[in-house]
């Protein structure tokens, strides 16, 4: 309660200081903190030291731009950091649609709009894809076997994350039940499907180009459309689900920072993601390099929240 | 010299107890655990197993120590390495020791809770602890001045500056 | 072949090889530092080699990683305080060694092991990489669970001394990796409502609480009388007859620790666990184990350095990070413009046989730095405790704060520093403690996704054949103790003329 009341006392200094005009024009006059809540190493981290290394290089602000970490507890413990920041826009963080399955787990209770959303510094294409020898070719294929025999198909996840509750998500809307394995990130990921222990799992589009060699194929797409990168890889619609998904880069500040310094900020990573060489650093990393509007990314999460939010409720009740 | 074994009954049956209270704290903190939702085991059945096996442990040692402490002399055999522990010629300093875990602790909180930055903490917090634990002689004073100065500063220097760790200021 | 050769030439020459020295030796430092270490060495560097060819910089980077592993040796041994989590289970022998005038032996017997298991995992990277990685692949989590169980039940009397404390410090050591987000179903336990134990306890200010804070304090207590050792420091070779005869130990921790370096997710600190506890199981000596015994340390140190060649092995044929300082050295080759994945052989293969080349002669120069610098590290075994303690704590608040950057995680190093202090001087061995508190997760994760996969069933421990084989491993070392000591009373019983008693 305090840290609340303490917040809206800051953002109210805030709006002062708009009030005033000459503060914000001088944005930003000490060195930005950008929270991973990761630890180093890893393709968040990496997107973040991708994205600083380039405000520094192309001297968007005027002062350092710094990477602190701080992994744990599913992201948790960095979007919580930037939640009780001081809301002046010095200290901002990133994160994936994690921001919204965290509080359907019931791990936190704040969600996107805790925070001032900066916009989207692009975004993975996601699919589930199977072993190249296995017997499901499609998703046809899948759905069609947990039909018969409920849990028949094995799916490893990381377990209150997107990529447990996207193929959630498919086999609710398509009546079906999977079998939801806890393996981890997304390297275990891959060696379960390798390795045979597990039937499917979600990943991004470019891992699948990436890891073709290893045997490794992408059964469906997640996109609107088919996805350039894998012409002949069926979206969910064309199976009958009409779902669209993707893993989004999602940059937030805390609540209450002013309007006109989150605009700066906005404007700074949609600058830096017009670069060359970040796009491509960025295409490398499996994300499509696209600068998303907040109000567009609000939108995006507001909706995923939808579909998220119902599936934990009926997982717990149904363990009671 | 029959002192020893006295007090390691006393330890143990310390120990026992500690270790009892700690299986019951982490038994109630595991009857909160959510129940089974994505696995059949649950979050909560490791942490009360383990609970059980502290506690069973606890119960052995806490006998082990009422039954020494009730006859020392047999037992004085179990007990040879207190022997050797105890063989030193000044008994342990716990003064220091607490002593020395206060400053850790004063040291961190200050940073905690941004009373001093990393710099002057640091220098601050080595000159002292090499005060307390060296002695006040004229040359500790003089070299643990030197070499609070030049980690607190130096430290900072190269974690700061060329590091880009981002210590408290 | 060829490839290697050129690679190890191209190495070799001037600016590559001074790349590497750079990392090996800082590498080295920092991993003699409590609180310091590679990880975190590589990631602080990472932004100052953006200007460097990526060739030079990877170079670097891996020698940092091969010399910190390297450096926590030297902590280990001479003050009980492992430089680095994996250089835990050093302290086991190396520091006993020390303490019995012999510091000079057991730092030759670690430097030793490390290059022999650095070199021995460094055979296995260049000519069995492709089916290695591929063979990895076959391990799922029964697998895992049931190779972890067997390796805390191979060193589960690890530490002399009362059985029922050893158990029970292990006990405790694994309700510390209890709180928390737990990942087998995403939801928080054992936090009595604190958020910031959300993320739990890090592995990392554990240890440095547990063994280095412990150690500050019972040093502290000792000050007035802590013992000089007029040894001479200087490392001390075994003669070629002594190390044939732990050929047997050094190649089974090095293939041990290469091949859980292979599996992801399972740090050094285990490999060297495992090697300590196979050594421990086929040893003739087994109860020398823990008062300073050459198998000991050799076990360790083989295991620890050979985990990071097996640890390279999936990185460069798959593009899996076999550790967590190879996640970091593949985000390197992301911020490097160089596409790690299976294909990387394939495009990219000179840039591969450079990264191999490095890490081969890292692991000699490591050696030849080692040798040469430890006379002069190893003084700090007499340097003044009253500004080493406080320094070790600097580094410490420093190492455990820049990995989450929360001072929370300062906290935990003085609380477990108490903890394992009380344990200490309750006679608590702390060794079980941390193989407890390590081994915990993975075992109860792994057990719970075998658990999903099989809906419930217990049965895939006995149709899967490895889990099978590690299931009938544990369940011999639990067994045959008991069998053979009845087998000896029995024998006793028999022979009256001996003296009882």
């Amino acid at each position: 309660m305090l840290i609340r009341i303490k917040t809206a006392i800051l953002a109210a200094c805030g709006v002062m200081a708009i009030g005033a005009g000459s503060a914000v024009a001088e944005f930003p006059e000490r060195p930005i903190k950008i929270i991973v809540p990761t630890s180093a190493g890893g393709a968040m981290d990496t997107l973040g030291r991708i994205v600083q290394r380039a405000f520094d290089e192309k001297g968007i602000f005027d002062q350092k731009v710094v990477i602190v970490n701080m992994p744990g507890a599913g992201g948790t413990i960095g979007t919580r950091a930037v939640k009780d920041a001081e809301p002046d826009g010095y200290t901002i963080g990133f994160w994936h649609d994690g921001l919204v399955t965290s509080k359907a787990m019931g791990v936190v209770d704040y969600d996107h709009n805790a925070f001032e959303i900066i916009g989207t510094t692009g975004y993975s294409a996601v699919g589930m894809g199977a072993l190249k020898d296995s017997d499901l070719k499609s998703l046809d294929d899948v759905i069609a076997k947990l039909g018969a025999e409920p849990k028949s198909v094995s799916v490893a996840t990381n377990i209150g994350l997107p990529v447990h509750f996207n193929p959630l998500i498919t086999f609710d809307m398509a009546g079906v039940e999977g079998l939801m394995v806890q393996i981890g990130g997304g390297s275990k990921r891959l060696a379960a499907v390798l390795g045979k222990h597990t039937d499917v799992a979600q990943f991004a589009v470019p891992e699948f180009v990436q890891f073709r060699a290893s045997g490794l194929e992408p059964i469906v797409v997640f996109s609107a459309e088919r996805d350039e990168l894998l012409p002949d890889t069926p979206t969910a619609k064309e199976s009958g689900i009409d779902l669209v998904l993707q893993s989004n880069r999602i940059w937030v500040a805390p609540k209450g920072t002013p309007d006109d310094v989150v605009e700066i900020l906005s404007d700074a990573l949609n600058q830096v993601l017009s670069d060359a060489k970040v796009k491509e650093e960025l295409s490398g990393l499996g994300v499509t390099p696209v600068f998303i509007s907040p109000n567009d990314t609000t939108a995006m999460l507001e909706n995923y929240r939808e579909l998220v939010s119902p599936l934990v409720a009926n997982a717990k009740s149904l363990s009671e | 010299m029959n002192n020893a074994p006295v007090k390691g009954a006393v330890v143990n049956i310390v120990l026992g107890i500690g270790c009892l209270a700690y299986a019951i704290f982490l038994y109630i903190g595991a009857l909160y655990v959510s129940p089974p939702i994505f696995d059949p085991l649950g979050s909560a059945a490791v942490p009360k197993i383990s609970a059980f096996l502290i506690a069973l442990l606890a119960v052995v040692i806490l006998v082990t120590g009422l039954r020494q402490r009730a006859n020392p002399d047999v037992v004085a055999a179990e007990t040879t390495d207190e022997g050797v522990a105890g063989d030193v010629s000044t008994s342990p300093r716990y003064d220091l020791g607490l002593s020395l875990l206060g400053f850790c602790a004063a040291y961190v909180a200050v940073m905690e809770f941004g009373v001093l930055g990393y710099p002057i903490a640091t220098t601050v917090f080595l000159f002292a602890a090499g005060l307390m634990l060296g002695g006040m002689s004229r040359r500790n004073v003089l070299l643990s001045l030197i070499i609070s100065v030049a980690i607190g500063f130096g430290s900072d220097f190269i974690f700061s500056e060329f590091f880009y760790i981002q210590l408290p200021r | 072949m060829d490839q290697l050769a050129s690679a190890l030439v191209h190495v070799m020459t001037p600016v590559p090889f001074l790349w590497l020295l750079l990392g090996v030796s800082s590498g080295i430092f920092v991993g003699a530092i409590p609180g310091l270490g590679g990880g975190m060495l590589i990631t602080l560097v990472l932004p100052l080699t953006f200007t460097m060819d990526s060739t030079n910089a990877l170079i670097m980077m891996i020698g940092m990683y091969v010399g910190s592993v390297s450096g926590g040796l030297i902590s280990a041994t001479l003050l009980r305080m492992p430089g680095t989590p994996s250089s835990v289970v050093t302290t086991f022998d190396g520091y006993p060694m020390a303490q019995n005038g012999e510091p000079g032996r057991a730092l030759g017997l670690g430097i030793g092991s490390s290059v022999i298991g650095g070199l021995i995992s460094g055979f296995f990277l260049v000519v069995l990489s492709p089916p290695l990685s591929i063979w990895a692949l076959s391990f799922g989590p029964w697998e895992y669970f049931t190779m972890i169980m067997m390796g805390m039940i191979l060193i589960a009397s690890i530490s002399k001394g009362s059985m029922a404390k050893g158990l029970l410090a292990g006990a405790l050591g694994m309700t510390a990796a209890m709180p928390g987000l737990n990942e087998s179903d995403g939801q928080l336990r054992l936090t009595y409502g604190f958020t910031v134990l959300s993320g739990g306890f890090n592995l990392l200010p554990v240890l440095l609480g547990i063994f280095v804070m412990s150690q500050i304090l019972k040093d502290a207590i000792s000050i007035k009388n802590v013992p000089k050792l007029m040894v001479s420091s200087r490392a001390i070779f075994p003669s070629w007859r002594q190390w044939a005869g732990h050929s047997v130990n050094l190649i089974r921790s090095s293939v041990v620790g290469t091949w859980i370096g292979i599996l992801p997710g399972v740090g050094a600190s285990i490999s060297a666990m495992v090697a300590y506890g196979m050594a421990k199981t086929f040893s003739r000596t087994p109860e020398k184990f823990g008062t300073g015994h050459d198998e000991g340390i050799i076990a360790s140190e083989a295991a620890n350095n050979a985990n990071v060649g097996g640890a390279l092995i999936p990185l460069v044929t798959m593009g899996i990070p076999g550790s967590p300082i190879d996640a970091i050295l593949l985000g390197a080759l992301v911020l490097h413009q160089i596409q790690p994945g299976p294909l990387l052989f394939a495009t990219n293969s000179s840039f591969v046989w450079a990264l191999i080349a490095a890490y081969l002669v890292a692991n000699i120069i490591m050696f030849v730095l080692m040798t040469l610098s430890v006379k002069h590290l190893a003084r700090v075994i007499n340097f003044n405790r009253a500004y080493l303690l406080p320094a070790i704590f600097v580094f410490c608040l420093v190492g455990a704060y820049s990995l989450t950057n929360r001072m929370f995680d300062v906290w935990v190093v003085l609380g477990f520093g108490v903890v394992g202090f009380l344990l200490d001087r309750a006679k608590v061995p702390l060794g079980p403690f941390v193989i407890g508190f390590v081994l915990a997760g993975p075992l109860e994760a792994e057990l719970r996704s075998g658990l999903q996969l099989s809906q419930g069933s217990l049965m895939p421990l006995l149709t899967r054949p490895i889990a099978l084989c590690f299931l009938a491993v544990t369940l011999f070392t639990l067994i045959f103790p008991i069998v053979s000591d009845q087998f000896k009373k029995a024998r006793k019983r028999n022979s009256p003329a001996e003296e009882t008693l």
